[in-house]
């Protein structure tokens, strides 16, 4: 495509076409390398803390480096200073996992039917979901954990996950339904044509150029409930189902000293798996984007 | 599936009531359409209902009683949206969510879409710059909170020695009323992560096509913008608008580890004061008329931004 570009540009050609390629390309390059090193700053200091000695986090002047680097707090975080956290963890992987599964399938039907069919009530529903999208959490909290309490879902997993299986948010579904409109009709139809109804038209023929899509809501969910602190401690206030975040602040408030660098091992080592999942799943947006549209022909 | 779009463009052209290869499923898709739509939405009504609609309806009618939970409810009519008009504290929680808000649309909404653009460019290293802008978002609140509260603090903290060494004035940052606001909004700068990935999935979305066809045309980059990424992604804008408003409305968790509203009510958001009034007043009752209040005030923004869309939001696909 660049070569495609370079060509058809009339007037500049030669030397100078591509020494104004060259400038942007380093223009570009300058204000990625500021943006990154804006934004990597706490990421560093974190990770900074994470590696100090104890009790000698916040020494003046810093190095660039902490010195010593303490690698055995790797090691020490995951074992608390009052509980170990891979029951919270555990508590964890399951509330993300099944949590945006099922919010990714509730949403994705939801946002289809709103975007590509036309029944009454259509927009009642839509305006509706907007509506929800708007409410402040606080505002239901409360009615909620008193619905769970009387059926006796609260301190279960299931009051944290159940929600989401029953249509996911409102924002996934506002999303998906904005993204199913970028989609020409002309793919339904050509479904249509082969004989596909809408459940097959929606999984075979719209889902596979909803990747770039779905891969991004579900780092989304994933990151909110890895990271969600309100939802665990109004519904989940013993062991059994308390999740990570609980568990290191619960640690870190146990002892009269908070242990920064511990504390900061810890999180680093929450984020991190989150982090690989996010590597893994960007090289999917390029692959989503040549099915996507019908750009890829 | 590529033969077969090409065979509906070229029918397109004709009557397509005259084919019937192109009426008869048609026909049969659309009787069913009710039932099969509410099959589809059915998880989201049920979720609706039990999850957003009866709570809030229980908070609506709680907002028009006087509640602490341990004594029963008792109808008071509108004393507790009266109550409000005189509330000092929530006319400040108004202006300080008013200037947040717009402090946090700049990043949400406008920066994001050019730190996203920078990002879509396809060369060396571009994968690892989506990494380093997503990768703040991930760290959790109450950590980000703590980080922020070390990096900034007046007497230990990393800024001010580094102020002090360049031989500037130390700055109270958080403890000053003037500074605590508006770095409370640029530090929203580290949590564009969300809004990011959507621009982004959005630009990937765009048909090269598109691009090939306005550069063979010797449009600049400026008109390619002008002319092709925003209205193609003017429906992802339109979203990130949306869930900006509604999320910078809703601010609380930096406030309530990092400032607690303060100084002297400088950061007093209006879900924090929400929330005081309803978990350490234990008025439930004025509680919920606030809450209802920054649903309405949210919603005729949202709307009022719905009722402008149709003139600046292109839909390739719309469902008429």
């Amino acid at each position: 495509m660049t070569a495609l570009r370079t060509k058809a540009r009339p007037i500049p050609t030669g030397n100078l076409a591509q020494s104004l390629q060259q400038r942007r390309k380093i223009l570009w390059y300058l204000s990625m390398l500021f943006i990154a090193l804006v934004m990597i700053l706490p990421v560093y200091y974190m990770i900074y803390l994470a590696f100090s000695e104890l009790g000698k986090e916040f020494v003046f002047p810093p190095g660039l480096i902490p010195d010593p680097i303490k690698f055995e707090n790797i090691a020490r975080a995951p074992e608390g200073t009052a509980t170990p956290l891979w029951g919270f963890a555990k508590n964890s992987i399951l509330y993300a996992g099944l949590g945006t599964l099922g919010a990714l399938v509730a949403e994705s039907m939801a946002g289809f039917a709103l975007a590509r069919m036309r029944f009454p009530g259509r927009n009642v529903i839509f305006a509706l979901t907007v509506g929800m999208l708007i409410m402040p959490f606080v505002a239901t909290i409360i009615p909620k954990f008193l619905l769970f309490s009387k059926i006796g879902l609260v301190d279960t997993y299931w009051a944290l996950i159940l929600p989401w299986w029953f249509g996911g948010s409102p924002y996934g579904i506002f999303l998906m339904r904005q993204f199913f409109l970028t989609i020409p009709r002309e793919f339904d139809e050509a479904a249509l044509i082969d004989g596909a109804g809408p459940w097959r038209t929606m999984w075979l023929v719209l889902m596979p150029q909803a990747v770039p899509v779905l891969v991004a809501l579900g780092m989304l969910h994933f990151a909110y409930f890895w990271n969600d602190l309100l939802g665990p401690l109004v519904f989940c206030q013993t062991r059994v189902c308390k999740t990570l975040p609980q568990g290191i602040l619960s640690n870190y408030q146990a002892t009269w000293d908070p242990q920064w660098a511990l504390f900061m091992m810890s999180t680093v080592l929450m984020v991190l798996p989150v982090a690989v999942v996010f590597v893994l799943a960007q090289r999917r947006f390029k692959q989503g984007f040549l099915f996507s549209g019908l750009g890829g022909r | 599936m590529i033969t077969n779009t090409e065979t509906v463009r070229a029918d397109a052209g004709d009557s397509q009531a005259e084919s019937p290869a192109f009426k008869r499923p048609r026909l049969r898709w659309r009787r069913k359409s009710t039932l099969v739509a509410y099959a589809f939405l059915a998880p989201w009504i049920i979720g609706l209902v039990v999850f957003y609609l009866g709570p809030v309806a229980t908070s609506a009618i709680l907002s028009f009683t006087d509640y602490n939970i341990i004594s029963p409810a008792e109808f008071t009519g509108f004393d507790n949206y009266e109550k409000m008009i005189t509330d000092g504290e929530f006319v400040q929680a108004l202006k300080v969510t008013l200037y947040y808000t717009a402090f946090f649309l700049l990043m949400y909404v406008v920066l994001s879409l050019f730190v996203a653009m920078l990002a879509n460019r396809p060369g060396r290293g571009s994968g690892l710059f989506r990494l380093i802008v997503f990768l703040p978002s991930l760290i959790p609140l109450f950590a980000a909170a703590v980080l922020w509260g070390w990096i900034f603090n007046t007497d230990f903290g990393l800024i001010n020695y580094l102020l002090e060494e360049m031989g500037l004035p130390r700055q109270g940052f958080f403890q000053s009323p003037q500074q605590a606001l508006p770095l409370v909004g640029m530090l929203t700068f580290w949590s564009i992560g969300s809004a990011f990935l959507v621009y982004l999935s959005g630009l990937q979305s765009i048909p090269t096509h598109l691009y090939e066809a306005i550069t063979v045309d010797g449009a600049s980059a400026v008109r390619r913008f002008w002319h092709v990424t925003l209205p193609m992604l003017s429906p992802v804008i339109l979203f990130n608008l949306i869930i900006g408003i509604v999320l910078s409305f809703q601010v609380f968790d930096i406030a309530w580890v990092l400032t607690d509203g303060g100084p002297a009510n400088r950061t007093l958001f209006w879900v924090l004061l929400i929330f005081r009034r309803a978990f350490q007043d234990f008025e439930m009752g004025y509680a919920s008329a606030l809450s209802w209040v920054l649903f309405i005030v949210v919603a005729c923004v949202t709307g009022l931004i719905f009722r402008t869309s149709r003139w600046w939001v292109h839909y390739e696909g719309r469902s008429r």
